[in-house]
């Protein structure tokens, strides 16, 4: 009998340990966000979202993550799997900014505004932007004195071209847009 | 032993509370249509359900019986059970912080909830002695648990299913859950 | 005849017996063909990374001449099939009309075909080469694997050799309905495919070789069993059961050996390719000559004489399809690389690539409408694709899942293992493109993978962002009493009422730009 109360009790406290080491429900959530930083969440980045979240923020407010992301932390957080919130954008194909060169002043505006330092080039030269280190965020559009960077879908390049669903289906998992886009 | 057995597998499957008695048949709908999820929340809901349905019994038959204190007996359940899903609540909130943001309104639920009180009143009438009664409210929980997982399995099943536009919802939920009891009414003849 | 244990096996992997379709083409011998006008070589043939083209625009190329080449291990080089003019190096094409937008050498053939002198001796024995020289020969002839998958040839060994190789699995077992190339190609040159096996087994070390192929091609076996007289290498009869030519079924079929989720066969220490692969790695060794050519089965009910040819790569469909006589009423859509695994192809003047084994026309009576056109039924749950499935899925509950978009579950029911072979399709009353909605569902997971991986860089990234801002704001300070005391130094020029005021005359200029457009 006291055997089993002392393999109880060696049991729980193993446990315990087990749980102090693991990672904290806030970076777990993290993991489910798309990263892309544009804050259209409300919050200054997707960390802040996720703490949000763990706080029992509502789960269906990041339209870059879109469907899929919301689908997965319904299931991660037992909640249920809602639509995205509207009032936080629409859902839309995942985008990279492109920078028209030949206008470029070179005022290094979007090179600051960038969250993950995805825009290269100096005072007075001109500005490019690192395609695979783009999140597509739009968040440099807006500082931009001369209007010369694009959206523009990543789904035309051929890396990211899946093939259709009979249904058509795939194109709720990653957004759509309307035709005449 | 074999005794004992007999007493779990009527409580559990023979007797079931949800379906057979029908009390908490609330808990089928509300709590989650998911398989991993429901197996989570049976274990916390059977942490709550048979420490509370024990001591229910123990209270009843050597406190309220001797002192004919008989019509205080729904007032202590309900304390009972509130007690012990505060407590789980408050260490899975310290130890398991994700397992609390996924099952916190459910652990919150689950103090009020009308399994609980209804098992507790129904073994008031029972004449088991006590050793059985034990026996009889570890069954109970044990049927509860297994309904949830059993019941989220089914919803997740029909989730997907073909079903025509207007039984979606809580209509093919009563549907489904109707189909069930009515098996479980083909355990009577096992013990 | 079929042994009890191969039975056995063929009974335990399900699959299906479409109708063959292959007496026609195998009516005749292998034809080869007259050189097209025009030849388009794509730069990426195969898996891999594209190679690099080291000719130029407005070029005279000779026949065997290197058109383009890497230095990486992925990439097998292109040679000139015949000789004639270098058009464009930068013609881009879409082959399945997929959205993956290939490279290709435009050629126009002159008609002298006329050759460079190959360097490197032809020998009567490959036992007489090194190793080395073995790989190295594979190697520059720019092979890649003929069945269809299309991995450089060199590369697989290179891995092969790495991890180490105990067996040789030949693959002569064509399982798809209408492709007969490598059975025409046994039946002529066996000697060929014996010879390339014994190659590639001593190339890649390996102890043992063997050659599969499917117990109703007499023919075939007959020329084999002739061949292999003086040979060490054995030959396993496998039940004629499509898709029993897949990698893993054959492995299964012909040995016994089941690969684990995920495994390849190097895994398991066997090298699989090709008959036509061995036959191409036999006339790399022992003649030198760069792979220019290879056996299409050319086939269809539009066709007035289906064929297999022996064409030169870079021959565009249409040229072949003419020579077969083919009716261009009945024709309707052309399908590259066999009816259930194959792909439509986008375009008739479109070339043969290394991997295309066979072309089929299609009329509107063998294959009514295409996969998305057909009315798609309500799954009835008869089970039969559950009975087809060759790797023992079970494709209703990953349609559902597919479908619900519900990947997680997809994944954990073994869609990874699904080989895409069409079998369940074949067989499902209700005419749902199974096949259409696990690719779809597998690239979502691709995708949302990719993603992911994509989200942790954008992630490490934004903290240093963090990072670096904090840092930055903290020695504002001093940086400050930097500025004030270094007032010669070139950054100091540069002040913020000067930035500003070029900023705007660049907005200025910009507007300008634009009103005169607009005029």
């Amino acid at each position: 009998m006291a055997l089993v109360c002392w393999a109880l009790v060696r049991l729980g406290l193993q446990l315990r340990n087990a749980c102090k080491r693991k990672i904290s429900i806030v970076d777990i959530i993290n993991a489910e966000l798309p990263q892309t930083q544009c804050g259209q969440c409300g919050f200054a980045g997707c960390l802040p979202y996720a703490r949000a979240i763990s706080q029992g923020e509502a789960i269906n407010k990041c339209p870059p993550g879109g469907t899929s992301t919301i689908r997965r932390l319904s299931i991660l957080l037992n909640e249920i799997d809602e639509p995205l919130d509207p009032a936080h954008g629409l859902l839309a194909r995942p985008k990279v900014a492109v920078i028209r060169e030949d206008e470029c002043i070179g005022c290094t505006k979007c090179i600051q505004a960038c969250p993950v330092d995805a825009i290269v080039g100096a005072a007075k030269l001109m500005h490019t932007v690192i395609e695979d280190e783009c999140t597509g965020c739009d968040l440099c559009v807006a500082p931009c004195p001369v209007d010369c960077i694009d959206m523009v879908h990543a789904d035309s390049r051929p890396i990211s071209w899946l093939h259709p669903q009979p249904t058509d289906s795939w194109r709720r998992l990653i957004g759509s847009e309307p035709a005449e886009c | 032993m074999s005794n004992f057995i007999n007493t779990v597998i009527a409580a559990a499957l023979v007797n079931n509370l949800v379906f057979i008695q029908l009390v908490g048949v609330s808990s089928l709908f509300a709590y989650t249509r998911r398989f991993e999820a429901a197996t989570e929340l049976a274990c916390l809901s059977f942490l709550v359900m048979f420490p509370a349905l024990a001591l229910a019994a123990t209270f009843e038959r050597f406190l309220l019986t001797p002192l004919k204190l008989g019509f205080l007996a729904l007032l202590l359940f309900v304390v009972i059970a509130a007690t012990l899903a505060h407590v789980l609540l408050d260490l899975v909130e310290r130890h398991f912080p994700l397992l609390a943001r996924r099952h916190r309104l459910a652990i919150i639920l689950l103090s009020g909830n009308s399994a609980i009180v209804g098992a507790a009143l129904l073994n008031i009438e029972s004449l088991l002695t006590f050793p059985m009664l034990l026996a009889s409210t570890f069954g109970s929980a044990l049927g509860f648990a297994l309904l949830l997982i059993a019941f989220a399995a089914l919803r997740q099943r029909y989730e997907l299913a073909d079903v025509p536009e207007t039984m979606k919802g809580p209509a093919i939920d009563l549907l489904c859950a109707g189909i069930a009891a009515m098996c479980f009414l083909g355990f009577a003849g096992v013990v | 005849m079929l042994s009890l244990k191969h039975f056995y096996r063929s009974l335990a992997s399900g699959g299906i017996r479409p109708p063959a379709n292959k007496a026609e083409t195998l009516r005749s011998r292998i034809m080869p063909t007259p050189v097209p006008e025009q030849l388009l070589l794509p730069l990426q043939q195969h898996q891999g990374m594209a190679a690099d083209v080291c000719v130029q625009v407005g070029d005279q190329v000779r026949k065997y001449q290197l058109l383009a080449s890497s230095d990486k291990a992925s990439c097998a080089p292109i040679h000139a099939p015949t000789s004639g003019k270098i058009l464009s190096i930068d013609t881009e094409i879409d082959l399945y009309n997929t959205g993956h937008r290939q490279i290709c050498i435009s050629l126009r053939c002159d008609g002298q075909d006329e050759a460079l002198e190959l360097d490197g001796d032809c020998v009567e024995d490959h036992r007489s080469l090194s190793r080395e020289q073995l790989l190295a020969r594979i190697e520059s002839a720019g092979l890649c694997g003929m069945g269809g998958a299309g991995f450089p040839v060199a590369q697989k060994l290179a891995a092969g050799r790495k991890s180490g190789i105990e067996k040789l699995l030949i693959n002569a077992a064509e399982c798809e309905p209408y492709i007969s190339c490598d059975e025409a190609l046994i039946r002529e040159r066996a000697n060929d495919v014996v010879r390339g096996a014994e190659i590639l087994r001593d190339a890649s070390e390996a102890n043992d070789a063997v050659i599969a192929i499917e117990s109703d091609k007499s023919d075939a076996i007959a020329a084999l069993r002739a061949a292999l007289v003086d040979s060490e290498l054995k030959l396993e009869l496998v039940s004629p059961r499509y898709p029993v030519g897949e990698e893993r079924q054959l492995l299964y079929n012909a040995m016994g050996i089941k690969l684990s989720r995920g495994d390849l066969p190097v895994d398991a220490g066997i090298l699989v390719f090709n008959a036509g692969t061995a036959a191409a790695v036999c006339q790399a060794v022992m003649e030198t000559r760069p792979c220019i050519s290879r056996i299409v089965s050319v086939s269809g009910a539009p066709l007035r004489t289906p064929k297999n040819f022996e064409v030169l790569i870079g021959t565009p469909v249409a040229h072949l399809l003419a020579l077969c006589g083919i009716d261009h009423g009945q024709h309707r859509r052309t399908i590259i690389g066999g009816s259930l695994m194959g792909k439509y192809l986008a375009d008739a003047s479109y070339p043969i690539c290394k991997t295309s084994n066979s072309v089929i026309a299609t009329s509107e009576e063998e294959f009514p409408g295409t996969e998305q056109e057909q009315t798609e039924l309500a799954c009835i749950r008869c089970g039969y694709c559950a009975d087809a499935c060759p790797e023992n899925l079970l494709p209703q509950q990953l349609l559902v899942y597919s479908k619900a978009e519900q990947f997680e579950r997809a994944s954990n029911h073994g869609l990874a293992d699904c080989i895409e072979c069409g079998a369940c399709a074949f067989v499902c009353p209700s005419k749902i493109p199974l096949v259409q909605y696990y690719r779809s569902a597998k690239e979502s997971i691709a995708w949302e993978q990719d993603r992911r991986e994509s989200g942790k860089q954008w992630q490490e990234r934004f903290q240093f962002w963090q990072y670096r801002h904090k840092k930055n704001a903290e020695s504002k300070k001093d940086r400050k009493l930097v500025t004030a005391t270094d007032t010669d130094s070139t950054q100091s020029e540069f002040s913020r009422q000067q930035a500003r005021e070029e900023i705007a005359a660049a907005v200025a200029r910009v507007k300008q730009k634009r009103a005169r457009k607009k005029d």
